[in-house]
């Protein structure tokens, strides 16, 4: 009686102590997520987040440490994900996968070459994005994509190029379940959309299943039971806190063990918290003023010169951005590939400034507006300072406060004359996909930069494998537009990543800028 | 007989109360709020024959007349829409989010008015004298404290300096189970799962909103309290009363009070029907998963079909309230005769 008693007792606090190391972690994120269909989603990061963390693609970024010993993702260096490995042919036509052997989604099913297959065509059949960059590095649609055997899968460019690695390894090519999938397929939702943007049970690929979804209040990840890689921990909660002196104070206090975007004012009392790590990294995220090459008086080259000889770029960061970024000195940004500033010619030097106006033909200067989201503090800090700045040279700045969504349909518009960009980033790390994006695309484009010349060598270097001219090209284009000052390249703002002083494994990965949870875990489990 | 025709003239006169609201919602949204819900759906690289596809899908492009239309069909049928940024029901969403404002809303009210209530009563039975300062002091600084800021000390003295409150990590500590969905109020749920240690931390992280809230919404109700009982305290037949060597206490409880409080349901319902409306701030800083933060997110994402689903709650919510009013108000003061 007493061993049962006895063992009992022990049964139980091993049983306690298994649940005591249940390897959780909690993140406080700013917001929920919203349709989690991986080709037809929108731009927020929080969905971003979830289909990286619940899907694989065939290729993923290498996961390296650099010369500190700091994890990355690299940018420019592809490795098989759900492919085990990959090899182009020499013309450079051809792409062909291997895929891992005896892989499984999490239901059990088989993750082979029928799977991969009916992933791309979904992807062309609904002709969204992903569609678009496929297509754009060449790989045309879904006879491009041939089924060889069970465990490979070949692609075929039209053009060779080096666009390609970089487009696929984002969420948009998540590998999906076809046993799942299909049944929701019906005529008037011919590819499943209204199933995917809510569920993921049954078809996810990737390091997780996503366990639950309280909406507003907290998405669960639990480790999928038949992914091939790390994963460090079996839970993570990602819990949703809108206010961001909230999810600072449950950082400090140790409630969450990561926090995600917290603002730069309350950094530097962070990073002297011995309980807290900080982590630092310079972004590729292109931070400007936009100037509307269409709309008078900005059509005019010296008034947009001008206005980039008014701006205080240091007071902008140290104020703006607390110190945290570095100055934009190209369109291309520090870190992509031919990125250079030895073209960089601006800075605040208001005489210039003032002669540049009298030559355009304002020696007086003129009355204008700035218009800027009311949803960003860094906008309206930011307008003050363009304010200021700009009536030391003569331009009355009024500043326009447009609502989040009023704002970005008129900037999707372009319709904006002189306003602050949300910041860019390109989750490709060319610098042609970049300028492409950014300089020429309609969508994007949103100072309606224009120049026959600059257009027809973004157009000629895309796609190629003439690495010496593309590389001359980008040059030229750097130094062309940058004298045309179709933006005030104003800041690389850094991207800071607040966490307890225990977690281990953060890896940061620069070209998109996800945690990849699978990595993390507690230096006490 | 007469009370059940009053109740269904009123639930009657609903109809063209709601139909109206959403005519001028259905406008605003569509005319006055700027910004496109199609720029929510898909990632600014987007080509425009795929926003146009997807305007269509959405009946965008449809005139704005044609659009109302289908959505008045729609709404009969009890179908508020499909939200842009989710893609689920509306009413579905609306369901999801009531009871973490439900419930934090009410406890809040009863705080409110057990704090309230009293207070009232009491600086008007001792007028000009310390309790009457006191109170006066409670209604205008509960009046003019913005909330945010008094949910922020509350935070920081409670959470942050003494421990004595959980994390604000919205309705239960993150790392306990939420039990099953019963009535949706998590002080009930987890007692009838029997689990005594997801109750204490809903209730532990119940405190801190529902007195933030609570605070607020107690000074209307202690000055309505003591208007309410200055009043009837000079009327002729407590006079009379008082002259006839009845008790204080009975004079105050069994004669004054029915007819102080009458004002005060009504503003309990303005204040309750306010109130359920979600509080932005404070679910905001608290992480509470109601309505407050689902409307604001809706307007600020140009989310037309959330942004009038939540009206049309909002606007039924008043409704009823005051119909239940003026039936306390029979219940309360028998003279009255609908």
């Amino acid at each position: 009686m007493k061993l049962k008693l006895i063992s009992i007792l022990f049964l139980l606090v091993w049983i306690g102590l298994g649940l005591a190391q249940d390897k959780t972690l909690i993140i406080a994120i700013p917001s929920d997520m919203q349709n989690l269909d991986p080709t037809l989603s929108g731009g927020d990061v929080t969905t971003q987040e979830v289909l990286t963390s619940v899907y694989s693609y065939l290729i993923d970024f290498k996961r390296e440490q650099d010369a500190d010993g700091q994890w990355i993702g690299n940018a420019d260096s592809f490795v098989g994900d759900v492919a085990e490995s990959f090899e182009t042919s020499a013309d450079g036509s051809k792409v062909t996968f291997h895929l891992r052997p005896g892989i499984k989604f999490s239901n059990g099913d088989p993750i082979d070459a029928n799977a991969v297959k009916f992933t791309y065509d979904r992807i062309f059949g609904q002709a969204g994005i992903t569609a678009f960059l496929t297509g754009m590095a060449a790989v045309k649609d879904g006879n491009s994509v041939q089924v060889i055997d069970d465990a490979t899968v070949e692609f075929t460019l039209d053009t060779p190029n080096t666009l390609l690695f970089g487009n696929m390894a984002q969420f948009g090519h998540s590998i999906l379940n076809p046993n799942v999938v299909k049944p929701h397929m019906t005529d008037a939702d011919p590819w499943a959309h209204e199933w995917l943007q809510n569920n993921t049970e049954g078809t996810e690929s990737g390091p997780y299943v996503l366990a639950s979804w309280d909406r507003g209040n907290e998405i669960v990840l639990e480790r999928n039971p038949n992914y091939w890689g790390t994963v460090e921990n079996d839970k993570v909660i990602l819990k949703i806190i809108p206010d961001a002196s909230a999810r600072l104070a449950q950082l400090q206090a140790g409630a969450v063990d990561m926090a995600i975007d917290i603002p730069t004012k309350d950094i530097a009392s962070l990073e002297t918290n011995p309980d807290i790590a900080v982590k630092r990294f310079t972004t590729r995220a292109v931070g400007y003023l936009g100037m509307n090459n269409e709309i008078a008086p900005f059509d005019n080259v010296k008034v947009r010169q001008a206005i980039s000889y008014a701006i205080p770029y240091d007071v902008i960061i140290d104020n703006v951005l607390n110190g945290y970024g570095i100055q934009l000195t190209s369109p291309i940004p520090q870190g992509t590939p031919y990125h250079t500033d030895e073209y960089f010619q601006y800075s605040q030097d208001p005489e210039k400034a003032k002669a540049l106006l009298a030559e355009a033909g304002f020696p007086d200067g003129f009355d204008t507006t700035f218009t800027i989201p009311n949803d960003s503090a860094e906008a309206k800090e930011g307008a003050v300072w363009v304010q200021s700045a700009l009536k030391d040279i003569g331009i009355n700045v009024s500043i326009e406060e447009m609502p989040g969504a009023a704002f970005t349909e008129k900037m999707q518009k372009r319709e904006h004359a002189f306003f602050w960009a949300n910041q860019w980033i390109s989750i490709n790390n060319d610098p042609f996909y970049h300028m492409f994006w950014l300089l020429k695309a309609d969508c994007c484009d949103y100072t309606k930069y224009k120049n026959d010349h600059i257009w027809e060598l973004i157009d000629q270097y895309t796609l190629s494998t003439d690495l010496v001219a593309r590389e001359a090209a980008a040059k030229e284009i750097q130094q062309t537009v940058i004298d045309e000052a179709p933006w005030v390249f104003l800041f690389q703002p850094d991207a800071i990543i607040t966490m307890r002083s225990n977690v281990e494994g953060y890896t940061w990965y620069s070209a998109d800028r996800y945690l990849r949870p699978q990595y993390l875990k507690l230096s006490d489990w | 007989m007469n009370l059940f025709i009053y109740i269904l003239k009123r639930l009657l006169l609903l109809i063209p109360l709601l139909f109206g609201v959403t005519l001028v919602v259905f406008i605003l949204t569509r005319v006055v709020i700027a910004g496109n819900p199609i720029d929510q759906i898909v990632p600014p690289m987007a080509s425009q024959e795929l926003r146009d596809q997807l305007a269509q899908r959405y009946g965008l492009t449809d005139p704005i007349l044609v659009q109302y239309g289908k959505y008045m069909l729609n709404l009969l049928r009890g179908d508020l829409g499909v939200s842009f940024r989710s893609g689920l029901p509306v009413s579905k969403e609306i369901i999801k989010f009531f009871p973490a404002t439900f419930e934090l809303t009410t406890y809040a009210m009863l705080l409110a008015l057990l704090v309230g209530i009293p207070l009232g009563v009491a600086s008007a039975v001792w007028r000009d004298t310390w309790i009457d300062h006191l109170s006066r002091f409670l209604s205008v600084s509960g009046i003019s404290m913005p909330v945010f800021w008094l949910s922020l000390l509350l935070i920081y003295f409670f959470f942050f300096k003494l421990h004595l409150a959980p994390a604000p990590l919205g309705r239960m500590n993150p790392r306990i189970s939420t039990p099953d969905f019963v009535t949706g109020w998590l002080t009930i749920d987890t007692l009838l799962a029997g689990n005594l240690r997801a109750f204490r931390s809903a209730v532990a992280n119940l405190t801190l909103p529902t007195i933030a809230l609570a605070y607020g919404a107690m000074a209307p109700i202690a000055r309505m309290a003591r208007s309410g009982m200055v009043d009837v305290l000079s009327t002729d037949y407590i006079r009379t009363a008082r002259a006839q060597g009845l008790k204080r206490s009975t004079i105050i409880f069994k004669y004054a009070l029915k007819n102080a409080l009458l004002p005060v349901v009504t503003m309990t319902a303005i204040v309750y029907g306010f109130l359920l409306g979600g509080s932005v701030l404070v679910e905001n800083i608290f992480a509470w998963p109601g309505l407050g933060r689902y409307a604001y997110d809706a307007i600020a994402s140009t989310d037309y079909t959330a942004i009038q689903g939540f009206v049309l709650y909002a606007t039924t919510m008043y409704i009823v309230l005051f119909l239940i009013t003026d039936l306390l108000y029979k219940f309360l003061n028998p003279r009255i005769e609908f």
